[in-house]
């Protein structure tokens, strides 16, 4: 893992003092104008009536109950997604087998599709007309509307996270310190602890934390398939909405700050991490 | 006997051809065997399947008389060094040099005297806590050698060891490996493009082209007596010459030598001839000129004078000489010599390398 040396532009291919300035410019009025304003104005929203309303917002049964629930569905999906995505970025990378393209194109399938239609997916899948639905009614299983519903919506549009982020990685390493594992006597378990995960852990964790930050802001797919039954399939994205239609404006921008704090998080570790990556 | 390879055959693509094939030869125990061969010609191929990290399609490999071709790499005992090094790049040079004991279970102590040891041997004692990107190449290389050793291994498998190194460094290392391997004996088999290389380290030299094995022996027998062309222009950078039998000698323009028994007069023969295998001398004032080369370009290099030749036959042959000797022969370009083909080796019959 070297990371590319950055040295100075040549004044050759530098622009002349004013397009730089003016470029400067435009690009720092976007930013203003598109996330820094909006993110203040949700904060700002969140606050118009003061700190106690707004903790009082975030602590609501209803609330916590959707952060619960966020959580649970994160918990359950991102160390799933995590194995998938080390499985599959395993295999694309070190192997050549037939398929191997459609496999990396299928994992990409998720961030193409718009998540309304991910969710109307499942619908048709286990909705009552749907393949498995008269199964799971006959077994008594409640899939739409409840919480497997949103697990499994959640799942599909953070399946490729993790995988796009190694297997990038994976196929710049390459093998060699693999083999050189094997020929020192590592079974193929060790050579994975021992060598494979070291190698890869930070764009492991990366995949990871966009894979999480991903699965507690889902809203499309989720939307479609929970129902927003309240205190049951109700995830922190849907309740933001809800809030809002019940023109509970605090309400519905303090737990809207809440996921603001998140991404930010997210953004953050990646940034950390990328550094990391680079440095070490 | 230490390895014993026979009749391996690899083909990666079905119908391609293949990257190895029928290749045999036994790694005496303690000995340095050599594959050498130009990039392409297998000799990789066969490290890598004696490592098993290619399963090999047919044929019988032995190490110590166990019959191995179907041992999984991490149960054959064999220590690789491989070209790129492929060091830990998360580990220590320590830890690097400990993996293949921690992997094994050792005990603690006995990891750290061992490793200790090794540092000693390749004279890496001060270096013990940096990681790998902190070190140069031929470190980084010794590194890779302690790693391979620490297992004990019944053998060591070096490929292309010193392919990425700088010449001065590469000669460096090969004294060092030849001192190493005084220390070790561990049984060692080499893969190297480079011909002083192979010359200079092996007990028995394994000559590939396209999978297969052209020649094997000792160094000097491969020299003194190359069984083909390909083997006479592979190993000292022959340049060659096309002639005729007549009268039981092959005649090159004005030169000729004593022609392979039992070859017939008129055959077209071509003549391997080495830089330091011509003698140069002054014509004298009577000497006819046109069995005179005339020196085309005069090019020092370093001890040595490599001259370029023109011969009477038009053809262009490379011819090394001391400096010493050039000054005795007052070469300068423009000037004529006799050139006496005395050690060229000749082959019978058109060739085309």
């Amino acid at each position: 893992m070297s990371a590319a040396i950055r040295r100075p532009l040549s004044s050759a291919v530098r622009e002349p003092r004013a397009v730089r300035w003016a470029l400067s410019l435009v690009a720092i009025a976007f930013l203003g104008l598109f996330v820094i304003l909006p993110l203040a104005s949700v904060v700002s929203a969140a606050f118009s009536e003061g700190a106690r309303k707004y903790f009082d917002a975030l602590s609501s049964p209803d609330t916590l109950d959707a952060i619960r629930l966020t959580l649970l569905v994160a918990v359950v999906v991102v160390p799933l997604n995590t194995i998938f995505g080390v499985a599959a970025a395993w295999l694309i990378a070190r192997y050549d087998f037939r398929g191997r393209s459609l496999l990396v194109t299928l994992i990409d399938l998720p961030f193409s599709v718009s998540p309304v239609i991910a969710g109307l997916m499942l619908v048709l899948l286990f909705g009552r007309t749907g393949l498995f639905g008269a199964w799971l009614s006959a077994h008594h299983v409640r899939f739409l509307f409840a919480v497997p519903g949103v697990m499994m919506a959640t799942a599909f549009v953070t399946i490729g996270f993790v995988a796009r982020e190694l297997i990038p990685l994976m196929e710049a390493q390459g093998g060699d310190e693999e083999e050189a594992a094997l020929t020192l006597g590592a079974s193929g378990w060790q050579v994975f602890f021992r060598v494979t995960l070291p190698k890869i852990r930070w764009g492991l964790v990366t995949g990871i934390v966009l894979c999480n930050a991903r699965a507690m802001g889902e809203f499309g797919a989720v939307s479609v398939v929970s129902g927003h039954i309240r205190g049951v399939t109700d995830t922190l994205p849907l309740h933001v909405e809800i809030l809002y239609n019940e023109y509970n404006f605090v309400g519905a921008f303090a737990v809207a700050s809440l996921l603001s704090v998140l991404a930010l998080v997210t953004l953050a570790v990646k940034r950390v991490l990328s550094w990391r990556e680079g440095g070490a | 006997m230490s390895v014993k390879v026979t009749n391996l055959g690899k083909r990666y693509a079905n119908g391609g051809l293949p990257a190895v094939h029928e290749v045999s030869f036994v790694a005496e125990t303690g000995s340095i065997t050599t594959l050498l061969g130009p990039s392409g010609s297998g000799k990789t191929t066969v490290l890598r399947l004696i490592a098993g990290l290619e399963e090999a399609d047919r044929g019988e490999i032995e190490i110590h008389g166990t019959p191995s071709v179907h041992l999984p790499a991490q149960q054959r005992g064999l220590g690789f060094v491989f070209q790129g090094y492929a060091l830990f790049s998360h580990l220590d040079v320590r830890a690097n040099i400990a993996f293949g004991l921690h992997v094994k279970g050792e005990a603690h102590k006995v990891i750290t005297e061992r490793v200790d040891e090794l540092l000693q041997l390749v004279q890496l004692q001060d270096l013990g806590a940096r990681m790998p990107s902190q070190l140069s190449g031929g470190q980084r290389q010794r590194v890779a050698f302690a790693r391979a050793l620490a297992t004990r291994p019944r053998v060591l498998l070096l490929d292309e060891p010193f392919g990425a190194l700088d010449a001065r460094v590469r000669i460096e290392l090969r004294d060092w490996l030849q001192a190493l391997h005084a220390q070790t004996h561990v049984t060692t088999i080499l893969v190297t493009h480079d011909q002083d290389e192979a010359l200079e380290l092996s007990d028995q030299i394994v000559l590939m082209q396209t999978g297969r094995v052209v020649q094997k022996g000792a160094p000097h027998e491969l020299y003194d007596h190359p069984a083909s062309p390909f083997v006479a222009s592979f190993i000292g950078n022959a340049s060659v010459l096309r002639g005729h039998v007549s009268g039981g000698r092959a005649s090159f323009g004005a030169s000729s030598v004593a022609a392979p028994g039992g070859s017939a007069d008129g055959a077209s023969v071509q003549a391997y001839v080495r830089p330091s295998d011509v003698k140069l001398t002054r014509p004298e004032a009577d000497t006819p000129a046109v069995s005179l080369a005339l020196v085309s370009s005069l090019t020092r290099v370093g001890g040595y004078v490599k001259i370029d030749l023109k011969l009477p036959t038009d053809e262009m042959m490379t011819v090394q000489v001391s400096r010493a000797e050039a000054e005795q022969l007052r070469l300068a370009e423009g000037e004529r010599v006799i050139v006496d083909l005395g050690e060229a080796k000749v082959f019978v019959g058109d060739y085309t390398i």
